[in-house]
């Protein structure tokens, strides 16, 4: 059942990985490139989303990394003091 | 030269090429030079955690099971746990 279920994790990750690679890829580096009226266009947004979401994305997965990491320190740091005192 | 030395010398530099880009002193198209370019390091870091995601994926999806190699393991862990129990050490 495991075996399943490791399958399908790992199909998950490959197939999220390969499109959100596609799509940025095509994004920054082929979009601009394209003139304004090409049909292709509806299916991106402005060009500013495409700096602006990673930049967030970075963001807020770095203050909830070090917020978490702080928020041990702080819980084991609480218990050993308890426990000197 | 260590593996570091090696990974932050071509990030280095491959830094200071960007930066060079960026502030206009590399003959870039007025498109790459406004759009492309600066957007270049996001890149580089999606690419990054794509080809992680893609690594791992795939690697789970081809990972063969041995049933047999399991069996022969779990026995030998059983084995092992007895024989330390005999031993006095304490082992749930």
């Amino acid at each position: 059942m495991t075996q399943i279920h490791d399958k399908a994790v790992g199909a998950a990750l490959l197939g999220i990985g390969s499109l959100v690679f596609t799509y940025y890829s095509i994004w920054t580096l082929i979009i601009p490139f394209v003139d304004e009226d090409h049909p292709a266009r509806v299916l991106f947004p402005p060009q500013w989303y495409a700096i602006a979401l990673p930049v967030f994305l970075l963001i807020v997965g770095v203050t909830s990394i070090f917020g978490f990491l702080s928020f041990i320190m702080l819980k084991s740091a609480k218990k050993a003091a308890k426990k000197a005192t | 030269m260590t593996r570091a030395q090696q990974v932050a010398t071509t990030l280095a530099i491959a830094g200071g090429i960007w930066f060079l880009g960026l502030i206009g002193l590399l003959p870039l198209s007025e498109t790459v030079k406004s759009e492309v370019w600066p957007a270049l390091p996001l890149v580089a870091l999606v690419s990054l955690g794509a080809y992680a995601f893609i690594n791992i994926g795939y690697n789970l999806l081809v990972f063969r099971e041995c049933p047999e190699a399991y069996q022969e393991l779990m026995q030998e862990i059983q084995e092992a746990k007895d024989d330390l129990r005999t031993k006095n050490v304490d082992i749930a």
